[in-house]
């Protein structure tokens, strides 16, 4: 079973930019323990980050039919892009919504979230380990998901 | 041995809640959570109680004998109202307890027909927030904690 992991703008700074915040574990570490921990579960994890707007549309696009889940973190996106809530829309299959941190607790514009209503499931705050976590977690929700 | 106790509080409603769509009832859900925490390791108190009042007594009484504490408010979770404060207090007051703290809901609560419209537990903290998963979201929950008291004890 194919699952996409996929990363929005400034999280390929990940262990460098703002520690405190999203701690010192990089992108490429939390790729490496998340397709080990794919295999564990016969997933076949594709983990994928881009800046752009459009590449992060384009990547919800092609896992239409051939992807179970979409594990999305759309970074900054999340909180302006239309674009990127009408792809998940379009997108049938199952849907987890994930931020390292929690944006209810940060700044005003980070309270709204055009990815929230447009997913199947919201975990934030959980740090880096929500990624691994949410993988863990696919194959039972999975189980009993249907559109 | 369970080493650690996790406190599981659940709001208004949930014990009487029927889903129509065929989803866990809040004694499938205790039973989950049991199962989970023993597998864990964790000890599990879980709660629920339809007065406000109660669930604000508890945070501010109870939650220090345990290592976390993971609440589903339900419809306290809406904007703010005098009941809402008063969790948000009960948490403000307690906080010098340092712990894992995980709003949960079964369902999303951003989905355009769901009647609670904005989380709780914004307060000056760290508070996670998982919703959607069903049953999954308490354990997602209580997956997390382990792992977050486990690196707690080492570090």
């Amino acid at each position: 079973m194919n699952v996409y992991v996929i990363n929005g703008p400034n999280l390929n700074l990940l262990g460098t930019r703002e520690p405190e915040i999203y701690g010192y574990d990089t992108l490429a570490d939390i790729e490496k323990r998340c397709q080990a921990l794919g295999r564990k579960h016969g997933l076949d994890v594709a983990f994928l980050q881009s800046n752009h707007e459009g590449t992060l549309v384009d990547w919800i696009q092609q896992a239409m039919g051939s992807v179970a889940a979409i594990v999305l973190n759309a970074g900054a996106y999340t909180h302006t892009s239309v674009a990127i809530h009408d792809a998940l829309r379009a997108y049938t299959g199952y849907k987890i919504e994930l931020h390292i941190s929690n944006p209810h607790l940060r700044e005003p514009f980070r309270h709204l979230s055009y990815v929230s209503p447009a997913s199947d499931a919201v975990v934030a705050g959980l740090g880096v380990a929500g990624y691994e976590l949410a993988i863990g977690i696919l194959p039972e929700v999975l189980e009993n998901f249907q559109h | 041995m369970p080493n650690s106790s996790i406190l599981i509080l659940n709001g208004p409603g949930l014990r009487e809640r029927r889903d129509p769509s065929g989803g866990p009832s809040l004694a499938d859900i205790e039973q989950q959570c049991l199962a989970k925490g023993e597998q864990l390791g964790l000890a599990i108190d879980f709660r629920q109680s339809d007065e406000i009042t109660e669930l604000a007594r508890l945070i501010v009484h109870e939650r220090s004998q345990h290592s976390a504490l993971i609440i589903n408010p339900v419809s306290y979770a809406d904007a703010p109202t005098t009941d809402t404060g008063l969790l948000v207090q009960a948490l403000q007051l307690s906080a010098a307890v340092d712990q894992p703290v995980i709003e949960v809901h079964l369902r999303n609560t951003f989905l355009p027909d769901s009647t609670i419209k904005h989380p709780l537990l914004a307060v000056d903290s760290h508070i996670a927030f998982i919703a959607g998963l069903g049953a999954h979201s308490y354990l997602l929950a209580l997956n997390a904690i382990q792992q977050q008291l486990a690196q707690g004890a080492t570090s």
